[in-house]
């Protein structure tokens, strides 16, 4: 009788042990941005287009975190005493690109458009992006999170594809 | 009991993986899933966030094989992700094979060799030490000219294979500024259709191609015609044509081979026959030809020679084909040697000719099996009697290709004197005074130092070490030589019996310019910038040649303008365009155009500047002349008599010129047919069965070998791709089978799957068996085109090379070497 | 709404297998080696099959190209627990291998086999990875894959039609076998219009279909030899 839950235990344990682990892998570590910048003061105080930063929003597959070059075209003289602001120039002057971190990504399995869902279907980057061009400071983890279900929940109330070779690949 | 605990336990572990199963459909653990997703694509290079890696099909020129295909490689950020055919090349319109979709493979294989290297210890050991390219070039550099100064610039020599465009020029450069005649080539007859039996028979000298896409009916001859073909692209887009293009009729294929290959498969009719007689079959077919007058009689009198017997200029009489068909290939004969019924040849020839245009093709590869010149030139014969010579859906000879050459130089008299030499394979004098290269003898002359010994051996682009029917004799040779240089980018046989590697770069990381011709004979120059850096710490070998000759200082760095690739290419294009003949490629509707306008008349050259010229030609990947004329026939019959030769007067010449001992060796194994003198029948298609012993009791079966389409004309085969599906048909991959026909298995008591150890008098192979109800009785089927020795991972120790149990004969006239057939027996062994 | 399908033509089919390896480029397909192919584990979306009939010397060799049917009845999509393949509303049949649990009912099921377990961890050696297309993600191991008519490039193509506001053309979507056929033999569209190529091809008197007696509803349709 012993003999024969020895296996059945070492089963178990073993699907606690992973379970444990994944519990571990998953609580989501803050993420720190190079710079402290304030989306806030950029989109709504002096009105500049989320997409004059993130280019390719409208015209591209894929939309892209500023280069330092995009930065420097208003920041190669100083705006403000920010220290922050400094840091741009500091990144220009080694060459080097800023490390922006992403916080939005979808799995690689995944096939998205940005113009097709910003250009074609006319959508509000809030959609996705949530409250992000309210942010004074960078936020620790994403606004919003990307999840199938809410790409299928929006899919489906606006009657867009919800065949599964349409997004996955 | 102990069942009983197996079943249970099975039944806990199948409800846990349900749970976990369970759990995993419903998202529970989405870091298993992008984990490793994310790793394996998400490459270092790959800059994705900041933007986005640039996409672009660039295009190029594919080097896989001889068949000049035009490519676009699509480069994603740094890398080459996928090759495809470029629409606009004329050879494959966009359409690419096996081999050039695997290109990628070559580029990335990771067993390329990474840099420069010197050799550490003997010769053939394996031990190398990298080097700088700088104290390499330096090293070798010092070498050269320390030998061209103590006079000895003959003693300098070059190998290398089939070359064109840029890589020729600027090796018979090198060569010439330097002072060495020994540029010999592995040049592969195939690419330029200047098979031997062509020149004998037809002179052309820029060779000559079949017009498959308009044809009718092809009677093929063991030709491989859709496995080995030299330009397989553009054969499969004219077959295509062939069987269903806009014609009133569908074409017609019937396949002569012993063994049921694809193009056997894929033909209307399969005819097996005995190994090594197509030849015979084929005079077989003219004797019904010419016994029932269907030969194309206005053709043959005006435009054959020693069709009947015929009186030279001095009175003395020759026979002629008819004679020598009637008399020599009566279809009783012809039916006992080929194992072809007689009804059936009576039906060939009579379909044959009835089909019009038709065309009978042979082997062009020459270098396996038995289809020696005498048979080839009887295959030929066929197309001379039905008179398809230079007619749309026959035989075309191609157009002569524009001059692209080097800016102009002046060798010193150091070059003079060393190029006045004799060269060291013999090529060119007496015995092989019909060809330009003779590979072949370099390992006899290098051993008997005659008519010299060589100090220095550059090899590029050629490894016969393994294609050769005595590698070891080979490599004595070899380490007969003080300096052996290797440009080869893989560990080849060759490579390692090399002192020096200076690795050449890939296809798609050089500057390129290469010629070809189209299957209707239209003749094309193609231009290629490299499409990503070098992978590895590799060169261009024309780079390093010039490089060379920059070490070696004046006169000799004089002889190149540039030390660019680059440079030269733009600089070879001038000619062509002052030419102001030709288009850049352009799409089919524009050819029509062309062509139209040119045969009305009508066409105005404009002269456009030589930079639009330039940036057309390289966009669109090339230049060509898409104007035929059919009517040339001073080109298609460039024979001595300027007419078809069933009778080769450039066989009688080279006969006649020869001396003594070497007069002897060529005629002693012509066969004399009765009342005929050998001389005149040396200059007819005397096909010949070639040696078999059908009594042989010890070596009971036939060997029949082939070359293995997916590899053939491959540079490397460290290819997975196309390892991987090698013998498709007996679905057999990564090791060599031999195909033998189940009765036989039965009678010798072997099985499928069985290993086996194939033996011929030469030698022995291990193979697995396939049983393949497509195989004649006795007679075994071996691919070649595996068992190296070294060259990567994935083609090192992957099956046996079975040249190594070929015999090997050299041919008449061109010296060739050819591989027979032979006799073999099976006997079972352990894996 | 489209119906994607494929015409083979195997009177111009030379097997020349050019579109067995487009298709392991194209879609990161895992590289064999001698023991994965003794095995039988070695993955080919796309395989040349030859079938021998008859006895020497009225032997004959059949040599069929073939992809996945795209079935238009798919048995493959009724065993999947975890729905890991279905069928498109354009008649894709897919496999979302993000999905898969590895059951291998599918595999078993598909009565043209064309459904691949992943028996290793798909992996190249060092520097070759840089040759992975980066439209279609890598495998793992546990996962069955199988050919998608190349459905990313679809993905891509409606995309850039949709962006400039046209509709997607007959020569904008064809996967990469086809387009590399040397002989011209394989032909892709749209089987739901009845002008398309391919709806005139499968009309012809060669036509025929893989086992069509299972009502599985081929989309893949073949063209026989001979006149």
């Amino acid at each position: 009788m012993t003999r024969r839950s020895v296996p059945a235990m070492i089963c178990c344990a073993f699907l606690s042990a992973m379970a444990i682990s994944l519990f571990c892998i998953s609580s989501v570590q803050a993420i720190e941005q190079p710079i402290q910048y304030n989306h806030y003061k950029h989109t709504q105080k002096l009105e500049i287009e989320c997409v004059m930063c993130h280019q390719g929003v409208k015209d591209g597959v894929r939309a892209t975190l500023p280069s330092v070059e995009i930065c420097m075209g208003c920041h190669s003289e100083p705006q403000t005493n920010s220290p922050e602001e400094e840091k741009i120039r500091k990144f220009a002057s080694k060459n080097e690109e800023i490390p922006w971190k992403r916080l939005f990504e979808v799995p690689n399995h995944v096939f998205f458009s940005h113009r097709r869902h910003v250009s074609v279907a006319g959508l509000d980057c809030t959609k996705c992006h949530g409250d992000m061009a309210f942010r004074k400071t960078p936020p620790s983890k994403a606004p919003m999170k990307i999840s199938m279900n809410a790409c299928l929940s929006c899919h489906r109330k606006l009657h867009a594809k919800t065949d599964c070779v349409s997004c996955h690949r | 009991m102990k069942k009983d605990i197996l079943r249970r336990d099975f039944i806990k572990i199948l409800s846990g993986t349900t749970t976990f199963g369970l759990a995993y459909r419903y998202g529970l653990f989405p870091h298993l899933i992008s984990g490793p997703v994310r790793d394996a694509l998400a490459l270092e290079n790959d800059d994705i966030s900041l933007r986005p890696p640039e996409e672009k099909w660039e295009t190029s020129i594919c080097q896989q094989c001889q068949g000049g295909c035009g490519i676009l490689v699509r480069v994603y950020g740094d890398r080459a992700v996928k090759i495809d055919g470029n629409p606009l090349h004329p050879i494959n319109r966009g359409r690419l094979c096996a081999r050039g979709q695997s290109g990628l493979q070559y580029l990335y294989d990771p067993d390329r060799i990474k840099g420069p290297m010197a050799r550490e210890g003997a010769r053939g050991e394996g031990k190398w030490k990298p080097i700088s390219w700088d104290q390499a070039l330096a090293e070798l550099g010092d070498k050269l000219k320390t030998l061209r100064n103590q006079g000895k610039s003959h003693a300098l020599a070059m190998l290398t294979g089939p070359q064109r465009g840029l890589a020729k020029n600027v090796s018979d450069r090198f060569m010439e500024a330097y002072g060495s005649p020994n540029l010999i080539r592995n040049q592969s007859d195939r690419p330029s259709g200047k098979t031997p039996a062509f020149h004998l028979m037809q002179g052309s000298d820029a060779g000559i191609t079949y017009d498959i896409e308009d044809t009718n009916y092809i009677l093929s001859f063991n030709s491989g015609l859709l496995e080995d073909h030299w330009s397989s692209v553009q054969l499969s887009r004219a077959y295509g044509k062939f069987r269903r293009g806009n014609k009133d009729e569908r074409g017609k294929l019937v396949h002569i081979e012993p063994r049921l290959s694809v193009t056997g498969a894929k033909a209307d009719q399969w005819v097996p026959i005995n190994p090594g007689t197509e030849g015979v079959l084929a005079m077989g077919i003219a004797s019904v030809i010419i016994i029932e007058r269907r030969y194309d009689e206005e053709f043959i009198d005006e435009r054959t020679l020693g069709f009947e017997d015929w009186t030279d200029e001095k009175g003395a009489s020759h026979p002629g084909f008819k004679t020598l068909v009637i008399q020599e290939y009566p279809l009783e004969k012809v039916a006992k040697v080929t194992g072809v019924p007689r009804d059936m040849i009576m039906s060939l020839a009579r379909e044959f000719v009835h089909h019009q245009p038709g065309v009978a093709i042979g082997n062009d590869g020459e270098w396996i099996g038995n289809q020696g010149i005498y048979n080839r030139m009887a295959i030929h014969a066929l197309n001379g009697l039905v008179g398809n010579i230079q007619k749309k859906g026959g035989i075309l000879s191609n157009a002569r290709l524009p001059e692209i050459p080097l800016p102009p130089f002046s060798p010193d008299p150091v070059s003079a004197k060393g190029r006045s030499m004799p060269r060291i394979d013999g090529a060119g004098r007496s015995r092989y005074s019909l060809v330009q290269d003779a590979p072949e003898n370099l390992a006899e002359q290098i051993l008997k130092k005659q008519p010299y010994p060589i100090e220095i051996l550059l090899i590029h682009g050629a490894n016969p070490v393994y294609e050769s029917p005595e590698p070891d004799r080979l490599v004595s040779a070899l380490n007969q030589i003080p300096t052996v240089v290797s440009f080869s980018s893989s560990m080849d046989e060759t490579t390692r019996y090399a002192d020096i590697i200076l690795p050449d770069s890939i296809y798609l990381e050089k500057w390129q310019l290469d010629t070809s011709y189209t299957l209707k004979g239209n003749p094309l120059v193609s231009v290629a910038k490299p499409v990503v850096a070098p992978t590895y710490d590799t060169r261009d070998t024309s780079e390093i040649l010039i490089a060379l000759a920059g070490v070696m200082g004046k006169p000799v760095s004089s002889a190149f303008p540039s030390a660019k690739s680059e440079d030269l290419v733009k600089a070879s294009l001038h000619p062509l365009h002052a030419s102001a003949s030709g288009e850049a490629f352009g799409a089919q509707l524009e050819e029509l155009w062309t062509k139209l306008l040119e045969q009305s008349g009508w066409k105005v050259r404009s002269q456009e500047p030589f930079d639009k010229f330039l940036a057309d030609v390289q966009e669109r990947g090339g230049w060509w002349d898409p104007v035929y004329y059919p009517w040339e026939w001073e080109r298609a019959l460039s024979t001595p008599s300027g007419k078809f030769e069933f009778y080769s007067l450039t066989a009688r010449k080279y006969f006649s010129d020869l001396k003594g001992m070497d007069k002897d060796l060529a005629l002693q194994k012509i066969p004399s047919p009765v009342g005929m003198d050998k001389l005149d029948a040396a200059c007819l298609p005397l096909a010949d069965p070639g040696v078999s012993k059908e009594n042989d009791t010890l070596y009971n079966l036939e060997l029949n070998p082939y070359v293995i389409p997916i590899l053939s004309g491959l540079n490397q085969t460290n290819q997975p791709w196309l390892q991987d599906i090698s013998g498709f048909h007996v679905y057999q991959e990564w090791h060599t089978w031999v195909e033998v026909n189940p009765e036989t298995a039965d009678k010798i008591g072997i099985q499928n799957g069985d290993w086996v150890w194939v033996e011929s008098p030469k030698g022995k192979i291990k193979a697995q068996t396939r049983l393949f109800k497509g195989a004649m009785p006795d007679v075994i089927n071996l691919p070649v085109g595996l068992g190296h020795a070294s060259g990567g991972r994935w083609t090192t120790g992957i099956g046996e090379n079975v040249l190594k149990i070929l015999l090997a004969e050299k041919e008449p006239f061109s010296g060739k070497v050819h591989f027979q057939r032979s006799r073999a027996r099976l006997t079972k062994t352990n894996a | 709404m489209a119906k994607w399908g494929m015409v083979i033509d195997l009177d111009k089919c030379t097997a020349c297998q050019a579109c067995v390896v487009a298709c392991q480029a194209e879609n990161n397909v895992p590289i064999s080696n001698p023991e994965t192919a003794k095995a039988g584990r070695s993955i080919h979306w796309l395989e040349m099959i030859p079938f021998v009939d008859d006895e020497y010397p009225h032997v004959r060799m059949r040599l069929l190209p073939r992809p996945c049917m795209h079935c238009e009845n798919p048995p493959c999509i009724k065993v999947c627990p975890v729905g890991a393949t279905q069928i498109s509303s354009e008649g894709i049949v897919g496999q979302i291998n993000a999905r898969c649990i590895g059951c291998r009912y599918c595999t078993t099921a598909c009565p043209y086999t064309v459904k691949y377990f992943n028996w290793f961890k798909p992996e190249w050696p060092k520097g070759m990875e840089r040759y992975l297309n980066p439209d279609v993600t890598v495998r793992y191991n546990g996962v069955v894959e199988k050919c998608t008519f190349c459905h990313h490039r679809l993905q891509k193509a409606r995309d850039l039609a949709q962006y400039e506001h046209r509709e997607l053309g007959p020569d904008d979507y064809i996967p990469a076998c086809v387009q590399t056929c040397p002989a011209e033999a394989m032909y892709f569209g749209d089987l739901g219009n009845p002008k398309s190529t391919v709806s005139i091809l499968s009309q012809s008197k060669r036509a025929f279909l893989l086992m069509e007696d299972l009502g599985t509803h081929p989309k893949v349709i073949y063209l026989s030899e001979g006149v």
